[in-house]
């Protein structure tokens, strides 16, 4: 088994992550990962809250792209209130 | 160098919103560069923590062993340690997990939520302590900047007010939440 290399931590990234590359015994790369390192346990924590808070809850799940997170929990919000969104919403959300 | 001040920032469990909107201060990060280098950051490249940092920003709550043992690290290198936004001064999001155990979060995640090689990646994650924790629960807090995330001009304020050698008054500048 060959050596391995530690990128630790990954920056200029969001989040937290290393990489990982395992080296053969020639030098050559014979496998290589990337480990997210970081765990919330959104999955979990956000059962049985209210509905609307989930477009600032999963927010938070990025800092960097918060708004992809934001409206997809708001259209889901959308549809669970089983409701027809105006033509105009439908456009600001969507930009 | 010279006699310039050393500054670091460092996100432990956070979601990096907070260092978007140091980032958000724009131009006026070029006013800062004069009269600080930020010598240890995840937006730049160095990966050693230097000596000591005149101000430190920390971002995020303490959550798992390398959170706490790197935040522990940071204080004694730090001269002001600033707790920056809700995760640093309340744990916020991430201590939204405190009421369930560990094993039960794991499970819903990696477990029943998961499509394929379901298994709880345990030598890759860090491991969680039970509870998230604020920043000033673990180690002494100079400085509490609250919001989520507290403004470009808050964070501006603060950092050159702490450059200035003045104790910032955030009296009616940040509030929790936003």
């Amino acid at each position: 088994m060959g050596r391995t290399i530690t990128i630790d931590p990954v920056t200029r990234i969001e989040g937290h992550s290393k990489i990982t590359i395992q080296l053969d015994d020639s030098g050559h790369v014979a496998d290589a990962r990337f480990h997210v390192t970081q765990f919330r346990g959104f999955e979990k924590f956000t059962e049985g809250r209210t509905f609307h808070e989930m477009p600032s809850l999963t927010a938070r799940i990025c800092g960097i792209c918060p708004v992809s997170h934001l409206v997809a929990s708001a259209k889901t919000c959308d549809q669970l209130m089983a409701v027809r969104i105006q033509k105009r919403a439908k456009i600001c959300a969507a930009s | 160098m010279g006699d310039k001040a050393i500054m670091a920032t460092v996100w432990l469990d956070g979601c990096s919103g907070c260092h978007m909107s140091f980032l958000d201060i724009d131009e006026r990060l070029i006013e800062l560069a004069d009269l600080m280098t930020l010598a240890y950051s995840p937006l730049v490249d160095t990966k050693d923590f230097p000596e000591m940092a005149d101000v430190t920003l920390v971002e995020g709550a303490v959550s798992s062993e390398d959170d706490l043992a790197k935040i522990r690290k940071v204080r004694a290198h730090t001269k002001t340690l600033v707790s920056l936004g809700d995760c640093a001064v309340t744990a916020n999001v991430p201590g939204m997990r405190n009421p369930f155990l560990t094993e039960d979060l794991y499970d819903r995640a990696y477990i029943e939520n998961a499509d394929a090689n379901q298994h709880i990646p345990v030598n890759v994650i860090p491991p969680l302590r039970p509870n998230s924790y604020p920043v000033h629960q673990v180690v002494d807090v100079d400085v509490f900047v609250p919001g989520c995330p507290p403004s470009a001009d808050t964070i501006f304020y603060v950092v050159s007010e702490l450059l200035a050698g003045r104790q910032p008054d955030l009296s009616g500048r940040s509030r929790f939440g936003a």
